[in-house]
């Protein structure tokens, strides 16, 4: 798995430093603290990819579905489903407040029980950045797709030589 | 088909390859955690022994309602109601102790001149090196001495002012790295200044009379975790009167806790771990890289004017300099700002050092010369302040002169 969040690392310039050190599963300074979000992420990505690839080679199947671009929209399925799984896992933890203050603001303060807060105005973490952490995902899921492709195909008989 | 298994089969190695990269990766992070050095400061309350000193160098000072008499009393009122102490017995000392069962007030209202100069003792002389080694062996794990004094040696008319201020140092340190061997002292000196009208005796015994401002000291003297406790729950701001400067001695274990933090930074990096970031990239609008480390202090007993000057630091590499801000972030007390304007950041390992020096005011109000009290720059001066702390600094026997040492990876690995 950790192959899959260097993956997502290579893609953090998209969706941003801060975003990335949260999923990863790190404390505010960088300790590995535990819940790697990109194993529940990463995980989806490649089931939800792999049941579309399922379902085109296997189920449908069809000699009517097997040119390139039945393929291909395919592929755009799973770059939006993918879109829609990245933006909300991560929407789901901004806006529920539990990602640690030092992640989603440039300045924080300690309240006297040891909690840090974060100062208002100096927010660095919006929904933009979920929609760029979407936009990651769907990338990487497309990247997969391509990858499966090549191995899933020989399983259907009808699209064995879709999109190739 | 065949290939299809093949494929497949290679996919849920490679996933399961690196789940199990993963759990090591994990273990080893978990290993290499850090956790915050919980301050080590005492829960007891211990016993405060006070001990004025009465020889006639001191006379100048006593006058009621001046600042010498507010700060010793201010000092002695915020033991009482900060809850630090269990009890307090003050003391007089000159050649001899003098216990004085009385309570605060009264006990200052009894500094004065006419009290003071019918003590018994030698009130004619001071030996810094006894006087200190008194006071220090006083000091148990529950005791804690606290000793006011203008610490000027007074070596008599016929001695060698240098020579003797030499032996006194040297005194001072065997006797204190004696009791260091048994305990883990700490020692807080507090240069004050005050109103002194009276005779000033010189190194020679010589005594001139003076109306102006002298300085004189206070010294808390304990284990190192009553000398925590006492600096946090006595801050220097509950000493009334006018504190100068302060040092704290102490024996550092150089264990401060780390980590390079997110934010403030100007350019871009990746941080791998605590101590190491890569993919650096600076900003092309300023020119500039930073990024912050932020640091627990908080074992040591170091003052924060000395942790706050950038020249107390030194660093491992030329291209960096450094600003250290007071700010509570979780268990980190300071934050380090790390900056360079190289155009091009190399790999380096960045130390760095928190010196443990003495500091400047030490040399600064210190006189070896025996020079005329009246001549130049010499009132806020006194003789052999140097070599008392000089004294104590040596007993340590310190390996290295660092307090603490911070390591950063910036582009390549631990």
């Amino acid at each position: 798995m950790n192959m899959i969040r260097n993956i997502y690392s290579w893609l953090n310039p998209i969706y941003g430093n801060e975003l990335y050190e949260y999923l990863k599963g790190n404390d505010c300074d960088g300790v590995f603290v535990g819940t790697n979000h990109f194993h529940t992420i990463g995980l989806s990505m490649l089931v939800v990819t792999l049941i579309l690839l399922v379902v085109y080679y296997k189920v449908i199947d069809h000699p009517r579905f097997n040119r390139w671009w039945h393929w291909m929209i395919f592929l755009l399925l799973t770059g939006v489903f993918n879109l829609f799984i990245g933006f909300g896992y991560t929407y789901s933890k901004l806006n529920g407040g539990v990602i640690p203050a030092c992640f989603t603001h440039s300045q924080v303060e300690t309240a006297q029980d040891g909690s840090i807060y974060g100062v208002n105005g100096t927010e660095i973490l919006f929904n933009s950045n979920c929609w760029q952490f979407g936009v990651a995902n769907a990338i990487i899921a497309v990247a997969f797709y391509v990858v499966f492709s090549f191995g899933l195909k020989w399983l259907s008989q009808n699209c064995k030589y879709s999109p190739v | 088909m065949d290939k299809t298994l093949i494929n497949l089969l290679a996919i849920v190695f490679l996933l399961s390859a690196c789940s199990n990269e993963r759990k090591r990766g994990n273990t080893l992070a978990a290993n290499v955690r850090t956790y915050p050095n919980p301050a080590i400061v005492s829960q007891a309350k211990p016993i405060v022994n006070v001990y004025v000193e009465n020889t006639g160098s001191m006379f100048g000072y006593i006058s009621t309602g001046n600042d010498f008499d507010r700060s010793i009393s201010s000092l002695l009122t915020s033991i009482r109601v900060s809850g630090y102490a269990d009890s307090i017995n003050l003391f007089y000392i000159n050649s001899r102790t003098f216990k004085q069962n009385v309570d605060i007030p009264t006990f200052i209202r009894g500094i004065n001149i006419h009290n003071a100069q019918t003590w018994a003792g030698d009130l004619r002389r001071t030996n810094m090196c006894s006087l200190l080694d008194t006071v220090t062996s006083k000091v148990y794990d529950n005791t804690i001495s606290i000793f006011v004094s203008d610490c000027i040696f007074s070596p008599g008319r016929n001695n060698d002012a240098s020579r003797f201020i030499g032996a006194e140092k040297d005194c001072i340190t065997m006797n204190i790295n004696q009791k260091l061997k048994s305990q883990n002292l700490a020692f807080i000196v507090y240069r004050l200044l005050s109103d002194f009208r009276g005779e000033y005796y010189d190194c020679q015994n010589n005594f001139t009379r003076i109306d102006n401002q002298r300085p004189y000291f206070i010294w808390i003297i304990g284990k190192r975790e009553n000398i925590a406790a006492f600096k946090q729950k006595i801050p220097t701001t509950k000493i009334e009167g006018q504190l100068q400067n302060s040092y704290t001695l102490f024996k550092s274990e150089n264990n401060v806790t780390y980590a390079v933090q997110l934010n403030p930074t100007i350019g871009n990096f990746e941080r791998i771990n605590p101590t190491t970031i890569n993919r650096t990239r600076r900003d092309n609008d300023s020119g500039k890289f930073m990024f912050s480390v932020g640091v627990d202090f908080s074992s040591l007993l170091v003052d924060e004017t000395y942790l706050t000057n950038p020249q107390n630091y030194k660093l491992s590499n030329p291209n960096y300099r450094i600003e250290i801000i007071k700010k509570q972030m979780g268990n980190h007390t300071h934050l380090i700002r790390v900056t360079t304007t190289a155009n091009i950041i190399s790999p380096t390992k960045l130390t760095i050092h928190l010196k443990n020096r003495i500091p400047n005011w030490v040399d600064e109000f210190s006189d070896e010369t025996c020079a005329n009290i009246n001549s130049n720059g010499m009132m806020p001066k006194t003789f052999g302040l140097k070599q008392i702390v000089n004294g104590i600094y040596a007993a340590y026997n310190y390996n290295d002169d660092i307090l603490s040492e911070i390591i950063i990876n910036i582009n390549q690995n631990p």
